[in-house]
């Protein structure tokens, strides 16, 4: 997920420049990234409304968070991590109970992958039918290729946990896609 | 290489290739169908009443009689989600009413939407949302990040005691919740709002012109945070490790035995009274209460 | 419809654009923030109150959040006169973006439609609420124009601005049970 030279230079003066209270360089900033956002927030909220207003809340809090983002981290990796916390927070509740069984040596594991290929609209409904902390996981996990380590920190988790969320979706994923016949 | 195989069990293949069922207008209707222990029931009816049950099956069952207005009723299962939904003609005015009563497996996630029809709600133990406009609605409430809300039905919610995220709002109906604990949400404009909590983490409560009564246990760090315009507001809080304060009004009073001899003015020359206390042990629950007109009373026993 | 066949979960899209622009109601936003940061001095802020309070900057960042989601105070025009700094900032916020207009007008006139088809007593006492609730905001506007840099006040306007949005959003979006 490494973005070239000059696309990360480029985010950088525009970055200076919104510090310094430019909102069109912001501007700039949001067009480029608001659709890697929007993608995030409407998989996790699975709800239009709720997602833009995420989208709106993680823009304007990164705003004004602007003076304390470091420049050598990513842009986009921040404004996920704002957008994350955004949505944790508009969930309003405490963390789910369950208790997962972490055994984080267990799983460690490729990309999915299906032998047979299957339709896009019906593997983002299975994604969208998955209990929330394994969709959370293999979001940011599977489709948005963050680390365990750093996936489990936008969560507010522990790593293991995190891994074992990641198995199970991928189990249940399996699961629903296998059931899914029209 | 291996072919991702499609295994559709039996039960699931019923499941699937259940027909819509359609109930006409003008009688009785007795239906089940299966459903998944902890899947999604979605209820809506327009006028009458929905009385909904859990129960220990796996099975939704609907009970019940359509009024002779009513189009049909259509109940439809599939993936774990069953939806149960009175339909009128288009254009339609008049009654249209349907008394329903839905069995649900009691894990169920259960959304009901209603316009007039009354709804009730009991031994359901998973997340609950629950919305009518005019109707009352009265409900056993204890799966966590349930919601209840009417816009000018009453509104009446007993929790469990167990500690749940729960918001609760209305419009100009008034708002009751008893024995609930965790985290809560209460919003009315011109009813008035009661509650009652145990083990409170947080409480967040908006009036405009109703009153507001707040009896809550706090656990440590807890959080009360409420504000109206010329509703009263009426807070009996006690938390172990003591009661921190910003409470504020524009031009009503401040009293209750917390209040006592501390209450100050804003200002020397302009309007407003505030009561800051700053709790004795460290980890105390904090407070914080803001009204334009509302009298605010405070107590901490 | 089929749609596209993937045959890895990454192969799906990472971007997905919003249905609509959200940059006007960031936009404002922020710029209202800017505004008011200039306008407002020395306002309270508690220690441990969540961001969408006080200062009317801080508290006008959230009123920002709501105007791209067609939840919008029913009176612009008919703010108080009277009101000054506090009132104003919050008015220039709104006004400044033509989509939170447009919007606010399409919100009103369906939640009027939804008033019409209630049966009498429930449409006055819903009715009565709404303007209970529009008569506590420029009650507080008048408070403002007199004692405009009162952060209490602001605050309440502000909240009360919201509360206007989710009565007019709950009432509009009651009855969508109907076939």
């Amino acid at each position: 997920m490494t973005k070239p030279d000059t696309v990360v230079e480029f985010d950088r003066a525009l970055i200076e420049r919104a510090r310094r209270g430019d909102s069109r360089a912001f501007e700039r900033l949001y067009r480029e990234h608001v659709g890697r956002v929007h993608g995030l927030c409407l998989r996790m909220t699975r709800n239009p409304d709720l997602a833009a207003d995420c989208v709106q809340d993680a823009f304007i809090k990164a705003w004004k968070a602007l003076p304390r983002f470091e420049e050598r981290a990513s842009f986009s990796t921040w404004l996920h991590r704002i957008a994350v916390n955004t949505v944790l927070e508009k969930r309003r509740g405490p963390s789910k109970a369950e208790v997962i069984v972490e055994d984080p040596t267990e799983y460690e594991e490729p990309v999915l992958t299906f032998d047979t290929p299957v339709e896009e609209e019906e593997l983002e409904a299975a994604i969208a039918s998955l209990p929330q902390g394994a969709r959370d996981a293999l979001l940011l996990c599977g489709l948005y290729g963050y680390e365990h380590s750093e996936a489990a920190g936008m969560l507010g988790i522990a790593v293991g946990t995190c891994k074992a969320q990641l198995h199970r979706a991928r189990g249940l994923l399996r699961e629903r896609l296998e059931r899914g016949v029209r | 290489m291996r072919m991702l195989k499609y295994h559709v069990r039996s039960s699931l293949l019923l499941l699937g290739a259940l027909p819509l069922a359609v109930f006409a207008g003008g009688g009785p209707v007795n239906r089940t169908v299966p459903a998944d222990a902890t899947g999604e029931v979605e209820i809506s009816n327009v006028s009458g009443t929905i009385d909904v049950r859990g129960w220990d099956r796996n099975e939704v069952q609907v009970t019940g009689q359509l009024g002779d207005d009513v189009e049909r009723l259509d109940v439809d299962s599939s993936g774990g989600h069953t939806v149960v939904k009175v339909i009128l003609p288009r254009g339609h005015v008049g009654d249209g009413e349907a008394t329903l009563e839905v069995k649900v497996p009691k894990g169920s996630t259960v959304e009901v939407g209603a316009v007039s029809a009354d709804i009730t709600s009991k031994g359901v133990l998973g997340t609950q949302r629950l919305k009518s406009v005019s109707g009352e609605v009265t409900a056993d409430v204890s799966g966590d990040d349930s919601e209840v809300r009417s816009v000018s039905g009453d509104v009446t919610v007993r929790g469990s005691g167990k500690p749940i995220s729960l918001r609760v709002s209305s419009v100009s109906g008034s708002l009751d919740l008893m024995n609930g604990a965790g985290k809560l949400d209460v919003v009315t404009v011109s009813g008035d709002a009661r509650v009652t909590m145990s083990e409170t983490t947080e409480v967040r409560g908006r009036t405009t012109s109703g009153d507001l009564t707040v009896n809550a246990k706090l656990t440590r760090d807890g959080r009360v945070d409420v504000e109206g315009v010329s509703g009263d507001i009426s807070l009996r809080l006690t938390a172990p490790g003591g009661l921190s304060t910003e409470i504020e009004s524009f031009s009503g009073d401040i009293s209750g035995c917390l209040a006592a001899d501390k209450v100050e003015r804003v200002s020397k020359y302009g309007p407003g009274v505030r009561l800051n206390l700053r709790a004795v042990e460290a980890g105390g629950a904090r407070v914080r209460a803001k009204t334009l007109s509302g009298e605010i009373e405070i107590c901490d026993r | 419809m089929t749609t596209r066949q993937v045959k890895r979960l990454d192969e799906l899209a990472q971007s997905v654009p919003p249905a609509r622009d959200l940059w006007p109601a960031i936009s404002a936003a922020i710029e209202a923030e800017k505004a008011a940061n200039a306008t407002v001095q020395g306002a309270r802020r508690p220690a441990w109150r969540p961001a969408a309070a006080l200062a009317a900057a801080v508290a006008l960042v959230t009123v920002g959040v709501y105007i791209g989601r067609a939840m919008t105070p029913a009176g612009g025009p008919e703010i108080a006169a009277n009101a000054q700094s506090g009132g104003d900032v919050v008015r220039t916020a709104f006004e400044r973006d033509a989509d939170y207009r447009k919007q606010r007008d399409v919100l009103m006139a369906e939640v009027q439609k939804r008033l019409q088809s209630m049966p009498t007593a429930e449409r006055d006492k819903v009715s009565a609420s709404l303007n209970t609730l529009r008569r506590s905001i420029t009650e507080i506007e008048a408070a403002l124009g007199r004692d405009p840099a009162n952060a209490l006040l602001q605050e309440l306007l502000v909240s009360s601005c919201q509360e206007e949005m989710r009565a007019l959003t709950a009432v509009r979006e009651a009855g969508g049970q109907e076939t």
